[in-house]
């Protein structure tokens, strides 16, 4: 059947059947492959979108139930001539390594540094314990995220670092 | 402390975090070639279940499938043959219950090898008597097991790949 959705601010149609996932209709049909298909059971979080604002695992979604919602994945978020604020701070503080969890990781980051940019590191844990990363141990990705909470328009900018690093 | 070079104590940034990062690694899923073959694992539903047969005429139906005629091999080496004359009567198991890693056919298509995933290789034949390849199995002295199995050629000598295992009583 056919559905029209916006996916990364373009208007797409696609023909697909129902029981077709948002994910494998992004990365077959779309050729978005930055989405990564990795439990397809909704554990691993590898291949969580934005959808209506909200962080979705697009493995536990169908493709028709996107019928007029606004998509952004991972390449939504990121342009050709830099990396974004929320990039580079992964780059910096090695966040990752093989970069298969990655594009779930920036997603589901920047929804939630989106919404509470002065959130704290046992938020950061929380919201990301359901995004699975077998390299890095997790330490990297937390402190990466809260550095990039300045670029989302943190207030708090004196916090308390010196628990966050604990 | 002694400065040894300008790496020690630095960041280095890794330059494949740029892709990785916007989402355009290229991992194996990802890639897209011109008439690709797409291979799919199907997992047994069932513990100990016989596979009787393959019904391939869907995947053959596909724009740009596959051969006619052919044979499949599962995780346990059992050959399953499917297409057009081909009946095969040797066992699909062997002593052992080794994991198979490739299979070639005879080019008279008597017959022809299954490599298990340690290195033996195992004849096998096709309507027929196996084609000789006794001292070809199990795990010749100092020698590392092949990682796959080439078809012999025409005149029956086994191909460069295979020789390289020499017969277990030389």
């Amino acid at each position: 059947m056919s559905v029209q959705f916006e996916v990364n601010g373009k208007n797409v149609e696609v023909e697909v059947e129902p029981r077709l996932t948002l994910a494998d209709c992004l990365r077959h049909h779309l050729r978005l492959t930055g989405t990564h298909v990795g439990c397809e059971h909704g554990v691993c979080g590898a291949c969580t979108v934005i959808v209506d604002g909200a962080a979705v695992r697009s493995c536990l979604m169908l493709a028709v139930q996107a019928e007029g919602a606004e998509i952004v994945t991972v390449e939504g978020l990121s342009n050709d001539d830099d990396l974004t604020p929320l990039q580079k701070s992964f780059r910096k503080h090695h966040a990752l390594q093989c970069g298969f969890c990655t594009p779930g990781m920036i997603t589901t980051a920047h929804v939630l540094l989106s919404e509470e940019p002065d959130c704290d590191a046992a938020r950061v844990r929380e919201v990301l314990s359901g995004n699975l990363c077998r390299c890095t141990g997790y330490i990297s990705i937390v402190e990466a995220v809260l550095d990039a909470r300045s670029a989302y328009g943190r207030k708090d900018d004196a916090g308390d670092r010196a628990r966050e690093r604990r | 402390m002694r400065t040894v070079n300008s790496l020690i104590g630095s960041a280095i940034e890794r330059l494949e975090d740029l892709r990785f990062l916007r989402g355009r690694g290229q991992y194996v899923d990802d890639l897209a070639r011109n008439d690709m073959l797409h291979a799919a694992f199907l997992r047994s539903s069932v513990a100990h279940g016989r596979i009787r047969s393959i019904d391939v005429s869907a995947a053959r139906a596909l724009p740009g499938g596959i051969p006619d005629s052919g044979a499949t091999l599962d995780g346990w080496g059992g050959l399953h043959p499917y297409g057009r004359n081909i009946t095969l009567k040797a066992s699909a198991y062997w002593p052992g219950w080794d994991i198979a890693r490739d299979f070639s056919f005879l080019p008279d298509g008597s017959g022809g090898y299954v490599l298990d995933g340690w290195g033996g290789v195992h004849s096998f034949g096709i309507g027929g008597a196996r084609p000789a390849t006794a001292q070809l199995t199990g795990w010749p002295a100092n020698v590392t097991p092949c990682r796959n199995v080439a078809a012999p050629s025409a005149n029956g000598s086994i191909s460069r790949s295979l020789t390289s295992i020499p017969p277990s009583g030389a």
